[in-house]
This record gives C-alpha cells, sequence and structure tokens, in this order.
C-alpha cells in the first residue's frame, strides 16, 4: 500500500443550516458553519481539524461520514462519491467509517450494556453472531484496556474515561479504516485525557487507521497528528505538516491561536498576538477573508473584498492569506 | 507490543461488586420515596381486594336480600347493604374490578396511540409532524367532557364502549409528551451513533429511542389511570358511564345520591355507607396512583445520573 | 500598616457534605495563605474539593446538604466564620468578589446588564441610580467592553461569551474587592477569548492590586497567572508551594503526573506514550484511607494505605508536601529518575 494513497477526498464542501423565522417558517437566514472547505486525508495519516467554536470543525466531520448531509461540494472515500448515493448503498460503506463521540455521557444508550452495543454492529452488517461475536466483543474490550466481563455492565456503572474506551470499542467494531474523532478527551479530565490519548496513538498505529481528529485542544492535535488544518468560520486558513505549522505557521489567525495558548511553563515568556473583538457570527461572516476584522496585517481595499484562496505557499504547505 | 500490555495492566477498574441492572437501581430510588411506596402499598391492597373479595364471600354483585334493604354495616354485611338489599362489599370489590379495567385498559390504549402518533411526529418530522400537531390542536380544543358525555350518550355506556371513548380521547397529550422525548433522544450522541454504524430507522426507533422513553410512558401511564377513574366516577355520576347492573364505583356513588338525604334504613338515619365506601375507593385510587407517578417520575430518570 | 500578615489566612478548613448516599469530604483540613495582592492557584480534576474551598471562603455553602465543620477563615485578620450572615452579605461583592465559570447562568437573562452591575454598587456603595450606571460605564470601559454607553443597555444574551465574562469582571470590580475568586473563570471560553480575558485579569491585578484565588484545572493558565499554587486531590492538599517550585521541581507524585501527563504546544508529536497516572480519580463516598492517591501512586509503599501523610512543609520556604516518599526521602526529583 502506498504511503501517500489519499483515503478520503474533500472539494469544495458547504454546509448551511436555515433559520426559519416568520409565521411560514419561511428560510430568513443560513448560519454558514461550512462555507468551501476543501481537503484530503491520506492513508494511515492522522489529520488535525482545529479551530475555535463557530469554526464548523465539528460539522465538518459529520458532514464526512453523511451523518449531516452537505449542501453542496463532493466527498470521495477510496475512490468512491459518497456525497450524493443512496443511504441504502451508503449502509456497507459504514463499516469503514466510524466516529468517536465527546461526550462520553451522552454518546453511549443508557438502557443498553456494553456487549449490546458492541455486538450491534456486528449484527447490522451481518459479520459475526453467536460465539463469534461474544468473542470479538471482549477483544474489543481488551484491545480498548477494559475486561471482558465487563461486557454484561451498563453505562452508567463506568467512569468518565472508562465510558469513552467504550465508545472507542464501539467504533472498532467493524474494523473501520477511518475514525473521525470528535474532540475524544475533551470532557475528560486531566488525568485521564492522556491515558485515551495514548489508546488512540497505540490503536491508530496497530490497526493502521486513518483519523480525521477534531480538537480545540492545539496540545492534543500536536502530539497526536500527522497534518493540521486550522478553520476559522467555515473555511481553512492554513493546512500543513505538523511540525511546519507548530514551527512556522503562516497564517496569522495560526499564529495568534498558537501564542493564545497558556503554557505550563512560568519560564515560557513569549510574546503573544492578542486578538482584538469577537469571533464574528457564521450567520453573517466577514467579507472578503473571514478573519480581516480581527486581523493585525489587514490590508483595507483587498483583504475585506476578496476572499483568500488556500494555495500551496511551500511544498505542502497550504495558506489562505493575501498577505503570505 | 509493550506499550498495548502496559495499558492493559495497569487500567485496572473496579467496578462495584454487584452489577445493578437499570430495574435494580430504578428500584433502589424508588423505596426511598415514601409516599410512592405508600401508594404502591395502598393500590396493591385495593387490587387484591377487588379480586379476591368476591371469590371467598358468600354474595355475588347481583344476590338481592329485599329484607335486608338499607342494612348498615353488621357482621352480616360488613359494609352495609344497598337500596336492593345487595352486600356493598362484595359490589365494591366488582366495582373496583370494572373501574381498575377501564382506567387501565383505556390508559394504556390511548398511550399506545399517543406514542405511535407522536412516536412518528418526532421521528420523522417535517410535514407529518406538522399535520399531525395541528390535529392534536384541534382535538385539544374540544372540551373534553360535554363531547364525553354525548359519545356515551350516543353509543351506550358498555364496558368496551367507554374504554374506547377514553382511549379515543385520551392520547393528545400524551403524543405531545411522546414526541418531545423522541425530538430530544433523537439528538443525542448514541442515536447518532446508531445511524453512523448503519442502523434502519426502525432499529433506531425500537431499539434506541423507545427503551428510553419507557419510563415517561409509564410515569404517564400511571398518572392518566387516576384521571381516568376520576373522569369514568363522574360519567357514571350522569348516569353515562358503566351502566347497572354491572358496579362501578361511579355508577354506585350515583346511585347513593338518591337515598342521601333519607331512606328506610334498619337505623333510620341516612344511609351513608353507600356513598362513603365508594368514595372513598375512588379518593384512595387517585391518590395513590399519583403518589406512585411522582415516585416513578423520580426513581426512572431517564438519564440515569447516578 | 494593617494588622495582619495574610489578607486570607484559612486553617484547618473542613467542609463535608452529608448526602442520601453517604457523607462527602469534601474539602479535609485545606490550610491557605494569600497576601495582599497575591496570585494563589487552585489546581485539581473535577471533585477535588477546589470549587468548594473557594465557596466556603465565601460562605456560600447550600446548608444541609453541606456544612463547614471546622476552621477559621481570616480575612483581613477576622474570622469570617464567625461573622453573622448580614455582614457577609456586605463583604460579599465587596470586599471579596467572585467571579464564575459560565457567566451566561451566572447573569438574569431578563435585567440588562447595566441594571444588574449597577445593582451591587447601589447595595455596596450606596450610589444613586444614576451615578451607578456612570460607574458601571466607567467599570465597562476598565474592562474592555467597547461601545460601553450601550453596552450598559444590553441582556446577557445579546452578548458573546467573552464579552459576559467582562461584564462579570467589571461587576467584581466594580466595588474595589481586596480579593477576587475566580472559579475556572476562562473554562468556557475559546483561546483567543481566553487570552484577552487572561491579559485583562493581569492588567487589571496590576492597575487595582487585588489578591485573586484562581481556581482552575489548566496548568497553563495557573503557570502565567500565580505566584503560589495549591495542587488538591480528593479534598486534600497535596502540594503547595511557589509557581516556579511547582512546575520545575514537582515534589508530589500527583503534581508530576498532573503535569507531565498534559499534551503540551513547546513539545513535539510523539509516537511515546504520555506519561498517564492510572486508574481513576476515587469515589468520594468511600475515599481510599491513609494517603487518598495511594490506589494511583506508582512509588506506593506500606504506610500509604494506612496513615495518612501530614503536610510537612520544607525549612525556609513556603512550600510543603503531603507524601510519605517525600517525608522519607526529602527532595525528589522525578524527572531525572524518569519513572512513571
Amino acid at each position: 500500500m502506498a504511503k501517500d494513497e489519499v483515503l478520503v477526498e474533500v472539494k469544495n464542501l458547504f454546509k448551511y443550516f436555515p433559520i426559519s423565522g416568520g409565521v411560514f417558517g419561511r428560510t430568513v437566514a443560513n448560519v454558514k458553519a461550512v462555507d468551501g472547505v476543501s481537503f484530503i486525508i491520506r492513508k494511515g495519516e492522522a489529520l488535525g481539524l482545529v479551530g475555535e467554536s463557530g469554526s464548523g470543525k465539528t460539522t465538518v466531520g459529520r458532514t464526512l461520514l453523511r451523518l449531516i448531509e452537505p449542501t453542496k461540494g463532493k466527498i470521495t472515500y477510496d475512490g468512491v462519491d459518497i456525497t450524493t448515493i443512496s443511504r441504502a448503498k451508503l449502509r456497507p460503506m459504514r463499516k469503514h467509517m466510524q466516529i468517536i463521540f465527546q461526550d462520553p455521557f451522552g454518546s453511549l444508550n443508557p438502557r443498553m450494556t456494553v456487549g449490546e452495543m458492541l455486538g450491534e454492529p456486528m449484527e447490522i452488517h451481518g459479520v459475526a453472531h453467536g460465539r463469534d461475536k461474544d468473542h470479538r466483543i471482549q477483544d474489543l474490550l481488551e484491545l480498548v484496556g477494559l475486561r471482558g466481563e465487563h461486557a454484561r455492565r451498563y453505562p452508567h456503572e463506568f467512569s468518565g474515561g472508562q465510558r469513552q474506551r467504550v465508545g472507542i470499542a464501539r467504533a472498532l467494531a467493524l474494523n473501520p479504516a477511518f475514525i473521525v474523532a470528535d474532540e475524544p478527551v475533551s470532557a475528560l479530565d486531566v488525568s485521564i485525557q492522556a491515558q485515551i490519548i495514548n489508546l488512540l496513538i497505540d490503536l491508530q498505529s496497530r490497526l493502521n487507521l486513518t483519523f480525521l481528529f477534531i480538537a480545540h485542544d492545539l496540545g492534543v492535535v500536536k502530539r497526536m497528528c500527522d497534518t493540521v488544518a486550522v478553520m476559522y468560520l467555515g473555511n481553512i486558513m492554513e493546512h500543513a505538516e505538523n511540525t511546519k505549522l507548530f514551527g512556522q505557521p503562516l497564517h496569522p489567525y495560526t499564529q495568534a491561536l498558537l501564542s493564545a495558548v497558556p503554557i505550563p511553563d512560568p519560564d515560557i515568556k513569549r510574546e503573544r498576538i492578542i486578538l482584538r473583538g469577537d469571533i464574528p457570527s457564521p450567520v453573517n461572516p466577514p467579507p472578503g477573508c473571514k478573519f480581516h476584522t480581527r486581523c493585525q496585517n489587514f490590508i483595507s481595499g483587498l483583504c475585506d473584498v476578496k476572499i483568500p484562496e488556500l494555495r500551496e505557499v511551500r511544498p505542502l504547505h497550504l495558506v489562505a492569506c493575501h498577505l503570505v | 507490543m509493550p506499550e498495548v500490555t502496559s495499558i492493559k495492566k495497569s487500567t485496572e477498574f473496579d467496578l462495584s461488586k454487584e452489577e445493578y441492572s437499570y430495574w435494580g437501581v430504578v428500584w433502589n430510588r424508588f423505596r426511598r420515596h415514601r409516599m410512592a411506596v405508600f401508594g404502591l402499598v395502598i393500590l396493591t391492597i385495593i387490587v387484591l381486594f377487588s379480586i379476591i373479595t368476591p371469590l371467598i364471600s358468600h354474595y355475588e354483585f347481583d344476590t338481592m336480600s329485599l329484607e335486608d334493604r338499607f342494612s348498615p354495616p353488621s357482621s352480616q354485611f360488613l359494609l352495609g347493604t344497598d337500596e336492593l338489599g345487595r352486600d356493598v362489599l362484595v359490589r365494591l370489590a366488582y366495582g373496583g374490578r370494572v373501574s381498575l379495567f377501564v382506567a387501565i385498559v383505556a390508559s394504556i390504549s390511548s398511550l399506545i396511540i399517543g406514542a405511535i402518533i407522536g412516536g412518528i411526529s418526532g421521528f420523522f418530522g417535517g410535514w407529518l409532524d406538522n399535520f399531525l400537531m395541528r390535529l392534536v390542536d384541534v382535538l385539544l380544543s374540544i372540551p373534553t367532557f360535554p363531547l364525553l358525555m354525548i359519545l356515551a350518550m350516543y353509543f351506550g355506556g358498555s364496558l368496551w364502549n367507554i374504554i374506547l371513548i377514553f382511549a379515543i380521547l385520551g392520547w393528545m397529550g400524551e403524543s405531545r409528551l411522546i414526541r418531545g422525548y423522541f425530538l430530544s433522544i433523537k439528538e443525542t450522541e448514541f442515536v447518532e451513533a446508531a445511524f453512523a454504524i448503519g442502523a434502519s430507522s426502525r432499529r433506531i426507533i425500537f431499539r434506541h429511542i423507545m427503551p428510553n422513553t419507557l419510563a415517561v410512558l409509564l410515569v404517564s401511564v400511571t398518572l392518566s389511570v387516576g384521571g381516568v377513574i376520576l373522569f369514568e366516577a363522574a360519567l357514571s355520576y350522569l348516569g353515562l358511564g358503566i351502566q347497572p347492573p354491572t358496579p362501578s364505583w361511579g355508577n354506585m356513588l350515583q346511585r347513593s345520591m338518591e337515598y342521601i338525604l333519607g331512606a328506610p334504613t334498619k337505623g333510620g338515619g341516612p344511609p351513608w355507607w353507600l356513598t362513603f365506601y365508594p368514595g372513598l375507593m375512588i379518593f384512595l385510587t387517585a391518590l395513590s396512583v399519583n403518589f406512585l407517578g411522582d415516585g416513578l417520575r423520580d426513581a426512572l430518570d431517564p438519564r440515569m445520573k447516578m | 500598616m494593617p494588622e495582619y500578615d495574610y489578607l486570607v489566612d484559612v486553617r484547618n478548613l473542613k467542609t463535608f457534605f452529608y448526602t442520601e448516599d453517604g457523607v462527602v469530604p469534601a474539602v479535609d483540613r485545606v490550610s491557605l495563605r494569600i497576601k495582599s495582592g497575591e496570585t494563589l492557584g487552585v489546581v485539581g480534576e473535577s471533585g477535588c474539593g477546589k470549587s468548594v474551598t473557594s465557596l466556603s471562603i465565601m460562605r456560600l455553602i447550600q446548608e444541609p446538604p453541606g456544612k463547614i465543620l471546622e476552621g477559621e477563615i481570616f480575612f483581613k485578620g477576622e474570622n469570617l466564620l464567625l461573622k453573622p450572615e448580614e455582614e457577609m452579605r456586605k463583604i460579599r461583592g465587596g470586599d471579596i468578589a467572585m467571579i464564575f465559570q459560565e457567566p451566561m447562568t451566572s447573569l438574569n437573562p431578563v435585567y440588562t446588564v447595566g441594571d444588574q452591575v449597577s445593582e451591587a454598587i447601589i447595595l455596596h456603595q450606596g450610589l444613586s441610580k444614576k451615578d451607578a450606571i456612570d460607574k458601571v460605564v466607567q467599570m465597562f470601559k476598565l474592562v474592555g467592553i467597547s461601545d460601553a454607553e450601550r453596552r450598559v443597555n444590553s441582556y446577557p444574551h445579546q452578548l458573546s461569551g467573552g464579552m459576559r465574562q467582562r461584564v462579570m469582571i467589571a461587576m467584581a470590580l466594580s466595588c474595589s474587592p481586596d480579593l477576587l475568586i475566580a472559579d475556572e473563570p476562562t473554562t468556557a471560553l475559546d483561546v483567543t477569548i481566553q487570552a484577552q480575558i487572561l491579559e485583562l485579569m493581569k492588567e487589571l491585578k496590576g492597575r487595582l492590586g487585588m489578591a485573586i484565588i484562581l481556581v482552575t484545572h489548566n496548568l497553563g493558565v495557573v503557570a502565567e497567572m500565580a505566584q503560589n499554587i495549591m495542587v488538591m486531590y480528593a479534598g486534600k492538599v497535596v502540594e503547595y508551594a511557589s509557581a516556579r517550585d511547582i512546575f520545575k521541581t514537582p515534589q508530589h507524585p500527583y503534581s508530576y503526573g498532573l503535569l507531565y501527563s498534559v499534551p503540551r504546544l513547546d513539545r513535539g508529536k510523539s509516537k511515546e506514550p504520555l506519561l498517564t497516572i492510572e486508574g481513576i480519580v476515587p469515589n468520594p463516598y468511600n475515599m481510599p484511607p491513609g494517603c487518598r492517591f495511594h490506589p494511583r501512586c506508582k512509588f506506593r509503599m506500606d504506610i500509604c494505605d494506612k496513615e495518612e501523610p501530614p503536610l510537612t512543609a520544607i525549612e525556609n520556604s513556603e512550600r510543603s508536601v503531603a507524601c510519605w516518599l517525600f517525608i522519607r526521602r526529602g527532595k525528589q526529583d522525578f524527572l531525572s529518575e524518569g519513572v512513571i
């Protein structure tokens, strides 16, 4: 298998959520959650998608799996265009692409045992039955660091970190190749986060998984991901290899974002870029470059008029900024 | 893989020794709710009384004994007799069977209708939801009691007719409730996870959403039993409910009203036992059902906060 | 010169909760001291008692189920636990102010933010409504709310999360408190907004000179803000030291684990597993005997599950540690040992 074989390709993805109002429920505005996003994920790669609230990173993840229908654009998985195929045709594809959720409490059905939860995908896709299924459930539980006898237990008997392991086991039940991990550690306590991060890193290398890792914690992304894409208000601002993005960020937003993260070392004194103002609303984003309202290098007549394209300014380093 | 063994070995998880099932936890919480336990005990006694009394009594509910008309409670007739000399105790038990049967069957039927309509509305949404909910709005705008009266007069007060009327008129509130739950559960991540593994709509409805509404359904059905018993009493009181000679608590109460001001009782004075005992049964049943419902609501927290 | 050495001097505070399921020793003999103008960072995971400690200082513990069982809370030399409720009410929002994690729930949605902030000013400073509103506008300008004259007439939902937190800070600072208790003030905010708020707090602290108790789970935030740090675990203080000491030479295995299990921006991508603290936070109804951290500790010794380690001070320093290993070995160097 070639290392740079593309597994997931997203082209010009848009997702607008209509806001209806008035007596007749007409659409009065759109939340432009994803506003023209393109990227590729290679086999075995972990792509980190970072951004603040309203950046649309979660929507991108959901849309990739068609848990949310895209407004327009094209999503290709392993060469198959899955953007418009019917639900019936999509179902067998689901074996290959799975999701891990943020909330370890909301993501497990409180009325099903762990065993039932892990067995369900196998039943639906007819991959294992009876004793075979039970064995696989035991194996899955051990794979994520739980014990076989936990299959009989209900979610409420587990702690947050343990539930997250169950969620990971469910995502792995069908041996997927691609996993969207949506903030998988941000709801956990600090000392538990490290356990789950280690587990994910280990699983990725053992099972040769491809990840879309959605997070707002830049430290976690830096630790886990091969490449990183930074989103702001529905667009990708910068997309590069890990060391390049964290080492020489080129987009002013990325620079500000990185400098804003407080580092647990009182001796490190950094020049901090404090962004002015708030993140604008995705209902009515600024024209031109969406970041121009908070950008220090903003040039009137250019940045507020023309939308910058995401271009490759250095090899494998894509930036959407007029000034780079 | 050295890392893996280290992960496996080190994450020692001690879950509590006992495996609490969902219902085990619910029961534990329910037990702490004193009023609810009281309600459950009273209700159980009433049900057992209604079932067992006719089996062991010497009297049938329609055994008349004209010389014993209007007997006050005595060792022969523990709760006295009515205007035809029938044993009030046995009639009370029979009436209990009828009233409870009507209330339970009617509540469950209206719940089923409500769950289906509310479920469809909440799960599929769109124009169907809009249509069904406007229908509910219209039905809820019709004053229920006069409609009940008209239907009861038109169809007549047989047991099954009464049940049918209550079922048809009782589901709207429940359908709204269930719709609300469907809407919110549909948004949860575990339902999203079910979509992600390729589960069909049917599977998501029956396997993932329904079991999580069970708690609400149970509470709703419990509280509605109390309501139907009161409604049935009111209908019967107007002479439109279950028709004599079949006794129900409502029609027993209604018959007694004719004699409340005076009757040729054995000891003289009004035959208070004809009014008091059916009234007491209705009161106790409605009260204990409401206590029970409250306790269930607290015990069956659908989010299972521990 | 005031007649007290420490602005805040909490000694052996013990706050328990009595619930149907049992007793939770949420804060168990916690002591802390803050000089005027100093910032103390209180660090720990959920359920470690950091929030209950700050609520106890404000005497805002719901009773029942909570109860402050023992201890003294000296503020400006006076024991707050002996004050009648009426006097406490004057202190709260006056001398001691508090800001919370979620500014939306701390603001009443049906009043304008100007009304809410001015209410506190009228209450504590006896200004007229008009003067109070003028003061609010001043305060809003101070905390960097643009267009302050117009913003006083906004309702909470019309403001962004960062703006709401600024309003809360304006409200807290409007009566020039000597102590500000900030409970996870930036946890609900985006990182660029968090940077704004931290910058603002630093600047205001320099200008107004109040002391701050900063409660947070984010080690980066305390590293930036605090002079001293108190690390809590399961209701206990496990280590208390200057920020530099904690971050450079943590002495308690838990502090060390906490510091080095966090993926950090100043460290690179690595397939090496992160250092972890194994297991889970103990069940508060059933705390482990001895040292409460012992079931998760890699340096566990025989004594650890039998006797509770006393918080032991290091001579000639502000530092103290509650760990048997530390008591036995003296200063320890986890970093060069490379354990865990």
